[in-house]
C-alpha cells in the first residue's frame, strides 16, 4: 500500500505518525509531500494527550529526553481567567499530559526521526502541488508537473483555497487573531485562556518564549479596539503583533473516494482547549477503520461530521455562559451560543452527548467511549459545568 | 451491596476509590479503620493507575491538587549505575503520569472528598477490629464491641500477624531498607532507583522533601556497612544522618479471596519496592473480586480469582528477578549472589518460561503484537531487554526498537 500525506503542518506530522505506525506493513511506503517555499501556519501550538502518545508512535518521542528539541513544555490543563469571578483550572483527563510546543521545530525533528526509525518505508516528495485526480484504484497527485500514484492521499495542505464544499459557520464566536510573542521562557504548565472585553487570549509557555494570542470578532471589535485592550494587557504601547484571519467551517465530506482530508482542510474552529488535535486523531482512527474494513466510508464520514460538531458544540457550551465582561462581544456570543446549542441540527447531537454522559455517570460499568460522550469523560463534563456555574448535572455536581 | 474496606493506607484508599466509583447503585462503601493505628507510611511513588484511582474516586488531578498531597509529576523511573550508561524506565502509556506524594496525607485529602463527592454512599466507621470471618451468606467484621455484616469485606490491615498462610519468597534480594529524608524539595520527575554496592537506592521527589530508601540485604550486608555507604553518598558522616529503618520479608498470600473476603495491600503481598509495581497488584485485587460479581466467565469462582492473583504474585517476583539477574556496575558479594540467586530461580521457573514465550510469540516479522504480557505491555519489555542488555527474548527485527 502506498499513502502520502500532503503538507507538513501539525495535522500533517500527526498523520505520518500514525500512518508509518500503523498503516505501513512491510512493503508498504509513506510519502510526504510539500512544498517547501510554503510555509506551515504555525499558529497551533497547544495539545492534547493524544499529540504526545501519536508523536510517541511515530517518532519515538519521549518528553523527558526530546522536550528541548521542541522548547516543550508540559501543559497539565488550562488555566480559566476572567471566564468567571473565580478564576478556574480545567485539568486534562488525569493522569494525562499534553504539551506545548514550537511548531516551526516540529517537521525537522520528525523528519529526522522517520529516517532513522522507519528507513525506506518513509519518502520524501518536494515541489508544488497542482492537482490532485481521484480514480477508482488509485489517486493521482501531480507534483511540478510529474504525475505520482498512490492508494490514499491524506490531505493536510491548511486552509482550502475556496470554501464551496464546506458549511462555513459565519456566525461564530471569534475570527481574528493578534499574536504578540514574548522572548522570555514560559514557566508555568497550563494554557492561559484569559477572557478578555472582545473574546479571550490564549497563553502559550515554551521553554523558550511565550506566545500569546488575543482572539476577537472584527464584527463586533474594531482592530484599534482590539489592539487597544492588548497594549493595555500587557503595558506595552505599539506593541508588535503578527495578525490572523480566520473562518470557521467543516467539510461537506471529509472522506472522498480515495482522499481524507485533516488538519485545516477538514474544519477549522477557534483554538480554545487546543480541540483539533482531537480530530486529527479522530479522523487517522477512523481511516485506519476503514481501511481495516471496519466501516464504509459513509460511516466514516458520518463519525467525522459528529467529531466536528461535538467541538463546535463544546464551544458553544463555553461562551453560552459569557464571561466576567459585560461588553457587546459577551452580550451577542452568549446569546448567539446558547442558540446554537437548541437548534435543530447542533442541538440534537448535543442533547445525544447530554443523554449519554448521564448514562455513563449512571452505569460506569458500561465504559461508554468518550466518541459518545463529547470527546470529554463524565467526570471532565461535572468540572467543566460546575466551574461554569452551570446546572446541567447538578445532582452529581 | 454493603462492601467494608479495613484499612486506610495506600491500598485502603485505592480500594475505596474503585469501590465508590463502580459498585452497583444503591451500593454502601463503608471505610473501617483505627484511628490509632499509623499507616506504614513508606511507598510515595506510584504507577500509572494510582492517580488514574484517585482521580475515579476523589476527583483528584495533579495540577489542581498537587500540593494537598506534597505531589510531583513522575514519568520515569531513573535507573543508575544498574549499567554503564543511565536509562529511563518509561510511565505506560506515554501520555500519562505517576507521581509522588506524601502518604500521609493521602487519608484526610481522601476522605473529605468522599464525603463531599458519593455522600451517603460512603460511610466511615472507627474502631478496634478484633477479626474478619466468612459466615457463608455474608462477612462480618468482629469490632470490640458489635458484629458488622456485609457482602464483601476487603481487609487492607496491612502486614499480617502470622505467616502461616502465605508464601515466603526467600530468594528476593533486598530485605531491609534505611530511608534518609532530606528536608530539601525534589525537582527531578522521576524516581530515582540507584544501584549501590549491597542493593539499591530509591529517590522520591516531594515538593517539601525528598526520601531516599537504601535497600539491601541483612543476610549479606551488615547495617553498618550500609549505614557508611549511605554517608558517603551524601556525602556526609554517619552521625550526621537521622535514618528510618524498615525490616521486611517478601512474601504473597496463598488465598487471596474466599468469597466474601479479599486480601488487598500488605496482607495481600509484600515485594520491595523497585518500580512501585504494588499498586498495580492493587488495583488487579479489586478488579478480580469485582468482576467476580459481577459474573465475568474468567473469574465467576473464588478459585478462578485466586489462581489469577497468585499468577499476577508470580509474576511480579519473576519481573524483579529478570531486572536484578544482570547484576549493575559493582561486582561486590550482594550483586555476585543475586545475580547467581535470580538467575537460578528464571531458569526453573514454568511461569516464567511462559513469559518468555508467550513474549517471543508477539514478535512477528510483521511488527510487534502489543499487548500486556505478565503486567508490561510486549514493548515494554522489549524496551527492558535492550536498556538491561539482555537477549532473552526472540530477537526483533531492528525497527521495533523506536529508539537508540
Amino acid at each position: 500500500m502506498k499513502i502520502a500525506v500532503l503538507g507538513v503542518g501539525t495535522a500533517g506530522i500527526m498523520s505520518l505518525c500514525h500512518s508509518l505506525k500503523w498503516l505501513c506493513p512491510e512493503g508498504s511506503t509513506i510519502t510526504s509531500i510539500y512544498d517547501p517555499s510554503v510555509p506551515i501556519l504555525g499558529i497551533g501550538e497547544t495539545s492534547q494527550p493524544n499529540f504526545v502518545k501519536t508523536m510517541s508512535e511515530g517518532t519515538g518521542f519521549n518528553f523527558l529526553t526530546d522536550a528541548n528539541e521542541l522548547d516543550a513544555t508540559i501543559k497539565l490543563g488550562a488555566s480559566y481567567k476572567n471566564w468567571r469571578e473565580n478564576n478556574f483550572d480545567m485539568a486534562l483527563e488525569s493522569p494525562s499530559y499534553g504539551m506545548h510546543f514550537n511548531n516551526f521545530k516540529l517537521k525537522e525533528f520528525c523528519f529526522n526521526r522517520f529516517k532513522k526509525l522507519w528507513g525506506n518505508k518513509f519518502q520524501t516528495v518536494e515541489g508544488k502541488i497542482t492537482n490532485l485526480v481521484n480514480n477508482k484504484s488509485h489517486v493521482e497527485v501531480v507534483v511540478n508537473n510529474r504525475i505520482y500514484q498512490y492508494d490514499y492521499i491524506i490531505d493536510c495542505r491548511g486552509y482550502p483555497p475556496d470554501l464551496t464544499d464546506y458549511t462555513v459557520l459565519d456566525d461564530f464566536t471569534v475570527n481574528h487573531c493578534l499574536v504578540h510573542i514574548v522572548d522570555k521562557p514560559g514557566t508555568w504548565n497550563s494554557s492561559i485562556n484569559q477572557a478578555t472585553a472582545h473574546g479571550w487570549m490564549f497563553g502559550i509557555p515554551l521553554s523558550t518564549r511565550q506566545g500569546w494570542g488575543y482572539l476577537y470578532n472584527d464584527k463586533l471589535t474594531t482592530r484599534d479596539e482590539a489592539v487597544a485592550e492588548m497594549e493595555s494587557l500587557f503595558g506595552i504601547p505599539n506593541i508588535k503583533l503578527n495578525e490572523f484571519v480566520f473562518k470557521s467551517y467543516y467539510a461537506n465530506t471529509f472522506f472522498d473516494g480515495r482522499i481524507l482530508k485533516n488538519g485545516n482542510r477538514a474544519f477549522f474552529f477557534e483554538p480554545i482547549e487546543g480541540m483539533a488535535g482531537f480530530f486529527y486523531d479522530t479522523s487517522l482512527r477512523y481511516f485506519t477503520d476503514f481501511l481495516n474494513g471496519q466501516l464504509n466510508a459513509d460511516v466514516l464520514n458520518e463519525h467525522l461530521l459528529k467529531s466536528a460538531q461535538d467541538i463546535e458544540n463544546f464551544i458553544y457550551f463555553l461562551y453560552q455562559g459569557g464571561s466576567t465582561f459585560d461588553s457587546k462581544f459577551w452580550n451577542v456570543t452568549k446569546e448567539k451560543s446558547a442558540r446554537q446549542l437548541r437548534n435543530k441540527s447542533n442541538g440534537s447531537r448535543w442533547r445525544l452527548v447530554l443523554l449519554n454522559i448521564k448514562k455513563a455517570l449512571q452505569h460506569p460499568e458500561l465504559r461508554i467511549d468518550a466518541s459518545q460522550t463529547g470527546r470529554w469523560s463524565p467526570e471532565l463534563w461535572i468540572k467543566w459545568s460546575k466551574n461554569l456555574g452551570y446546572t446541567y448535572f447538578e445532582d452529581k455536581q | 451491596m454493603r462492601i467494608a474496606v479495613v484499612g486506610v493506607g495506600t491500598a485502603g484508599i485505592m480500594s475505596l476509590c474503585h469501590l465508590l466509583n463502580y459498585a452497583p447503585q444503591g451500593s454502601k462503601v463503608v471505610s473501617i479503620f483505627e484511628p490509632t493505628i499509623p499507616i506504614l507510611g513508606i511507598g510515595e511513588s506510584s504507577t500509572f493507575t494510582f492517580p488514574k484511582l484517585l482521580f475515579k474516586g476523589t476527583g483528584f488531578n495533579l495540577p489542581e491538587d498537587g500540593a494537598e498531597l506534597d505531589s510531583t509529576i513522575k514519568l520515569s523511573v531513573t535507573y543508575k549505575n544498574w549499567r554503564e550508561n543511565s536509562f529511563e524506565s518509561f510511565i505506560e502509556p506515554i501520555d500519562g503520569y505517576a507521581m509522588h506524594f506524601n502518604n500521609f496525607r493521602m487519608k484526610e485529602f481522601a476522605f473529605d472528598r468522599f464525603k463531599e463527592i458519593w455522600g451517603s454512599r460512603f460511610e466511615e466507621l472507627t474502631g478496634t477490629v478484633v477479626d474478619i470471618k466468612n459466615n457463608g451468606a455474608y462477612a462480618s467484621v468482629y469490632l470490640t464491641n458489635s458484629e458488622e455484616k456485609f457482602d464483601i469485606v476487603i481487609d487492607c490491615r496491612g502486614y499480617p500477624t502470622d505467616y502461616s498462610d502465605y508464601v515466603i519468597a526467600e530468594d528476593m534480594p533486598v530485605n531491609h531498607c534505611l530511608v534518609n529524608m532530606i528536608p530539601e524539595p525534589g525537582l527531578w520527575p522521576s524516581t530515582v532507583h540507584q544501584a549501590t554496592k549491597n542493593g539499591w537506592m530509591f529517590g522520591i521527589p516531594l515538593k517539601t522533601r525528598q526520601g531516599w530508601g537504601y535497600l539491601y540485604n541483612d543476610n549479606i550486608t551488615t547495617r553498618e556497612d550500609a549505614v557508611a555507604d549511605i554517608a558517603e553518598i551524601f556525602n556526609t558522616t554517619v552521625d550526621k544522618l537521622t535514618l528510618r529503618e524498615f525490616a521486611f520479608k517478601n512474601y504473597y498470600a496463598k488465598t487471596f479471596f474466599d468469597g466474601r473476603i479479599l486480601k488487598n495491600g500488605n496482607r495481600a503481598l509484600f515485594f520491595e519496592p523497585l518500580e512501585a509495581l504494588s499498586s498495580h497488584f492493587y488495583e488487579l485485587a479489586v478488579r478480580s473480586m469485582f468482576d467476580y460479581f459481577l459474573g465475568d466467565a474468567n473469574m465467576n469462582t473464588p478459585e478462578k480469582v485466586n489462581q489469577h492473583l497468585t499468577t499476577v504474585a508470580g509474576n511480579l517476583e519473576n519481573f524483579y528477578h529478570y531486572v536484578y539477574h544482570g547484576g549493575s556496575i559493582y561486582n561486590t558479594p550482594f550483586w555476585q549472589i543475586t545475580k547467581e540467586k535470580s538467575s537460578k530461580k528464571l531458569k526453573n521457573n514454568k511461569l516464567w518460561k511462559e513469559t518468555v514465550a508467550e513474549i517471543s510469540s508477539c514478535i512477528t516479522d510483521k511488527g510487534l503484537i502489543n499487548r500486556p504480557v505478565a503486567s508490561w505491555m510486549t514493548s515494554k519489555w522489549l524496551d527492558w531487554e535492550r536498556k538491561f542488555g539482555y537477549s532473552i527474548f526472540k530477537k526483533p527485527h531492528p525497527s521495533l526498537y523506536l529508539k537508540d
